[in-house]
């Protein structure tokens, strides 16, 4: 059998219904959110469509993650609204929200559960309170962890892995969930690079091959750069959402960085450097 | 006369005058008085002492009982007895004694227990103070005796001392005639954990001058903390408790089955007769007349 | 080949180790084969010595009935459901306060039963009407409605039970406060003291047949919605925004947590009065040689914690028979040692 055979058949979820789609599964409308007197996010309306992987992108203090949260339904806006498939989050019901909508902390508490036990927290939405282990569910734990390479020791305790182990469990988690729209905070931290490849291949595959709606922020600007579409925050705000060849041919990431990054296309990759290497080239 | 005669007048006067002033000072000496304290430390007192303060509610009563409640300046948070005593100045409890307002009456003798922290203190800012045990039937007669011949009172000290353990002794008999042959067997609670006085207390001395039998076994020291079923076993005659609990004591566990709650022979006091059984002091007599009394009583 | 492609063999890999039951069920029978065991000593153990304990078991007589059935039966099977629900309140308050520290008494319940206590034992003391009063609440019924009133001004302190760590500090601040008011009433009356020293340094003594019963009512009350409840606590270990992501409803569980947690915790402060680390000990003493999630947690912590309030109940009537020490006394030295023993291990690890 081919390894990306199996790989590709292991890895097919019972595909959400998310072929047939509306343009936009998730969606804002005049999104505004502060912390205390500050506006981090101020009147921000976008439409992420399924099928793509965005990566949002941004300096330190843009609002990546208060976007990703108020994306998620986790922090109430100030003004605005949220729309999953065309319905506001709110009138969502609790479980079915959950269903459809998976997210990925940034920092996840230490927990002492088995790999295995937290990826089947994933399926928390579908199978409730009770904990009943359902065939389903434990098809879908092992699709995920066989996704992420996180198998291997699914039995083991969290606490005996590695900061990079840990977090190919926590996406097995998020990807247990099967949701249509699945939105990650840094999704990539104390991966190495190779791993932080696969990675974005996995979700680069997941948001074509399954049709889902991704959404990462990333900081790690050519790890970005690979994704389908940007949506760039400065630190005044939205500076552009579209394909990364709109970005570039707008200047999207010049504006958001203050001139400080240059982007340059190398053998169809493109990549970042300091700007401060300008000078040193002329 | 002569100047020389004159003069030797001025020099037998003058020597006369210091024999009588070395004499008048022989004698004043004689009178001094060095006594030792419950600390083990001689104190002088070079003459009896007028403003008194007393940090212990049984030396108040002793103080009292000897005719000088009048020196009394101050006393601890505690004394009540004699009634005239509320009215004084409080000056603190056992651990917390108030030092300013002490030092601010001037005492000329500060009386408190052995084992109050404030003596060294009170000893550096100068005021004198003399410690004395309080906790077992003989330091009562000790104490009078003491404070006694501190206070100068030493025939009233006499006195009081042989009136009282005449009392307690016709108490005493009459206690044995009372019950005479069997002895009742007595249990008394002090606190609900239930914490016992045993014979080594002051109350358990008490109990066995009556003639009474304290479950409590001597080994067990002042105040143990017993398994409750250790009553239930030697079941008493009578149980000495406070008049709330004595009702409680039959839903415990077991507690029906014992003699004393199934035929209700309790003995409570008041808290004024209370303090007469817990204080060894002058009044040991009335709280010995009081245990007799309820133990005649309700004995079986 | 990237470790993300997946060999033939990995498909087969199992997901749940085949031990984990077995270590389990093992541990499970291990508690309730050293419950027993604590049980029939317990018949033999008290103000007697072994021999006549022995000798009253096989001719019982009026009084020696009383004494095993009445006395000492009751006391140990009470001295269990206490620890068992001290057991299932810690474990309960380290999975909502995610914290490997909390312990029953933390959100000022202890503060509150004390002065509970010293508010009855002060009204006995004072008047007519407070001597009523105080006689049908009595000691248990006190400390009950301290508990649980410490834990409401809690919660109205940190305004919800929503922000843990504003729960957790309300609940330091009512307790010193709780503390403060008792100790400025003992002050002004000390024959009390003692009384509250008893309560403070907790006492099993008087359990009875109706405790045992009121004990068991409220374990099975408290033990069922937390099971029920035990994996939204695994939920809300991974963080609470991921929890709420996966469709927990956050207020829901805090409030029945934090209800039985109130419950559990009230019942047994007034029945046996203070106890401590019970509650913090049994469901370390579970996680370190089971290594659980929470509904195996939820269900050994009050296994482990009755078996260990049995023994300390047990030691606390032999040491100084016929005399006693007090059983917080005897906790206290276990659990102390216990918690430097893993200290200790721990910097040996490092």
């Amino acid at each position: 059998m081919n390894n990306l055979q199996t790989f590709a058949a292991a890895a097919a979820p019972a595909a959400p219904s998310t072929m047939s789609q509306p343009t936009a599964m998730l969606s804002c409308r005049d999104l505004t959110v502060g912390y205390g007197t500050r506006t981090v996010l101020d009147g921000i309306s976008l439409d992420i469509s399924a099928g793509h992987w965005t990566a949002v992108v941004g300096p330190n203090g843009s609002g990546k993650s208060t976007l990703l949260r108020a994306l998620a339904g986790l922090t109430t806006p100030g003004r605005g609204t949220v729309s999953l498939r065309g319905r506001v989050l709110e009138s969502w019901p609790r479980r079915e929200r959950a269903r459809r909508l998976a997210w990925l902390a940034q920092d996840a508490g230490l927990t002492n559960l088995t790999a295995a036990e937290v990826v089947g927290l994933g399926r928390f939405a579908h199978s409730g309170w009770l904990a009943h282990r359902r065939s389903e569910d434990d098809a879908a734990i092992r699709r995920a962890m066989l996704a992420t390479g996180s198998l291997p020791w699914a039995t083991r305790r969290m606490t005996t892995l590695s900061g990079g182990e840990r977090q190919r469990v926590l996406l097995a988690r998020v990807l247990a969930v099967e949701a249509a729209v699945v939105l990650l905070d840094e999704p990539t931290t104390h991966l190495d690079p190779p791993h932080q490849e696969d990675i974005a291949r996995l979700l680069r595959d997941q948001a074509h091959g399954c049709g889902v709606c991704m959404v990462s922020a990333i900081h790690d600007l050519s790890l970005a750069l690979t994704a389908d579409r940007l949506i760039v925050l400065g630190d005044h705000g939205l500076i552009g959402h579209g394909t990364v060849r709109e970005a570039l041919a707008g200047d999207w990431l010049s504006a958001a960085f203050r001139t400080r990054v240059d982007i340059i296309e190398h053998e169809g990759v493109y990549l970042w450097r300091p700007a401060l290497a300008a000078a040193t080239r002329a | 006369m002569t100047i020389l005669d004159a003069r030797a007048n001025a020099i037998r006067a003058a020597a006369l005058r210091a024999a009588a002033l070395l004499a008048l000072a022989w004698a004043t000496a004689a009178q001094a008085n060095v006594v030792r304290d419950d600390l083990g430390r001689d104190v002088r007192f070079d003459h009896p002492p007028l403003r008194v303060i007393a940090l212990l509610p049984s030396i108040t009563e002793t103080v009292c009982a000897l005719d000088a409640c009048d020196r009394l300046v101050a006393t601890d948070r505690y004394s009540n007895w004699p009634p005239q005593v509320k009215a004084l100045p409080k000056a603190g409890g056992l651990d917390d004694a108030e030092i300013e307002l002490i030092v601010s009456l001037k005492p000329d003798l500060v009386l408190l227990s052995r084992s109050q922290r404030i003596t060294d203190r009170l000893g550096d800012l100068g005021i004198k103070t003399f410690a004395l045990n309080s906790d077992r039937y003989s330091d009562i007669a000790h104490n009078i005796r003491v404070i006694g011949e501190i206070l100068g009172l030493d025939e009233r000290a006499r006195g009081l001392s042989e009136s009282i353990a005449a009392d307690v002794q016709s108490i005493a008999a009459g206690a044995h005639r009372a019950h005479s042959g069997r002895a009742p067997s007595v249990y008394f609670e002090v606190d609900t954990a239930p914490y016992a006085a045993g014979p080594a207390s002051f109350i358990g001395e008490l109990l066995t001058r009556l003639g009474a039998h304290n479950i409590v076994s001597s080994d067990l020291g002042a105040f143990p903390k017993l398994n409750p079923e250790y009553v239930v076993q030697h079941n008493p005659d009578v149980i000495f408790v406070s008049g709330t609990e004595a009702g409680h004591l039959a839903a415990r566990p077991g507690w029906a089955t014992i003699r004393a709650v199934r035929e209700q022979r309790f003995c409570s006091f008041s808290a004024e007769v209370d303090d007469t059984i817990v204080r060894p002091g002058p009044r040991v007599a009335d709280g010995m007349r009081a245990l007799a009394d309820c133990l005649e009583r309700v004995s079986p | 080949m990237s470790a993300l492609r997946p060999g033939v063999a990995e498909l087969d890999l199992p997901l749940f180790a085949a031990n984990t039951g077995s270590r389990l069920a093992a541990w499970l029978a291990a508690c309730i084969a050293i419950t027993l065991l604590l049980t029939a000593a317990s018949l033999l153990i008290g103000t007697s010595s072994l021999e006549t304990s022995l000798g009253w078991l096989l001719n019982p007589d009026a009084q020696s009935s009383v004494i095993l059935w009445q006395i000492r039966l009751p006391r140990t099977v009470g001295a269990w459901f206490a620890g068992a629900l001290l057991g299932l309140a810690g474990a309960i308050a380290q999975g909502v306060f995610r914290n490997p520290l909390a312990e029953p008494y933390l959100l000022g319940s202890a503060s509150g039963a004390a002065l509970g206590v010293t508010l009855s034992l002060l009204a006995a003391d004072a008047s007519l009407g407070g001597l009523a009063w105080a006689g049908k609440l009595g000691v248990t019924g006190a400390a009950c409605i301290g508990a649980c009133a410490a834990i409401a001004l809690t919660i109205m302190l940190s305004r919800g039970v929503l922000a843990t760590a504003s729960l957790l500090l309300a609940g330091i601040v009512v307790a010193f406060l709780l503390s403060a008011v008792t100790s400025l009433l003992l002050l002004s009356k000390p024959d009390v003291w003692r009384a509250m020293q008893a309560f403070l340094l907790g006492n099993t003594g008087f359990l009875s047949w109706s405790s045992v019963g009121l004990l068991g009512v409220v374990f099975i009350v408290c033990l069922l919605p937390a099971v029920l409840l035990s994996r939204g606590l695994d939920a809300l270990s991974l963080g609470e925004d991921t929890a709420q992501s996966l469709g927990l409803s956050l207020p829901v569980l805090r409030l029945t947590l934090l209800g039985v947690l109130s419950l559990a915790t009230a019942t047994t402060v007034g029945q046996v009065g203070i106890v401590g680390f019970v509650g913090l000990v049994a469901p370390h003493l579970v996680r370190e040689t089971v290594s659980v999630n929470h509904r195996q947690l939820l269900i050994g912590a009050p296994l482990c914690g009755g078996a260990l309030l049995q023994a300390a109940d047990l030691v606390s009537r032999w040491i100084i028979h016929p005399a006693e020490l007090p059983v917080g006394a005897v906790t206290a030295t276990v659990g102390g040692v216990y918690l430097v023993v893993l200290l200790w291990r721990r910097n040996r690890h490092e």
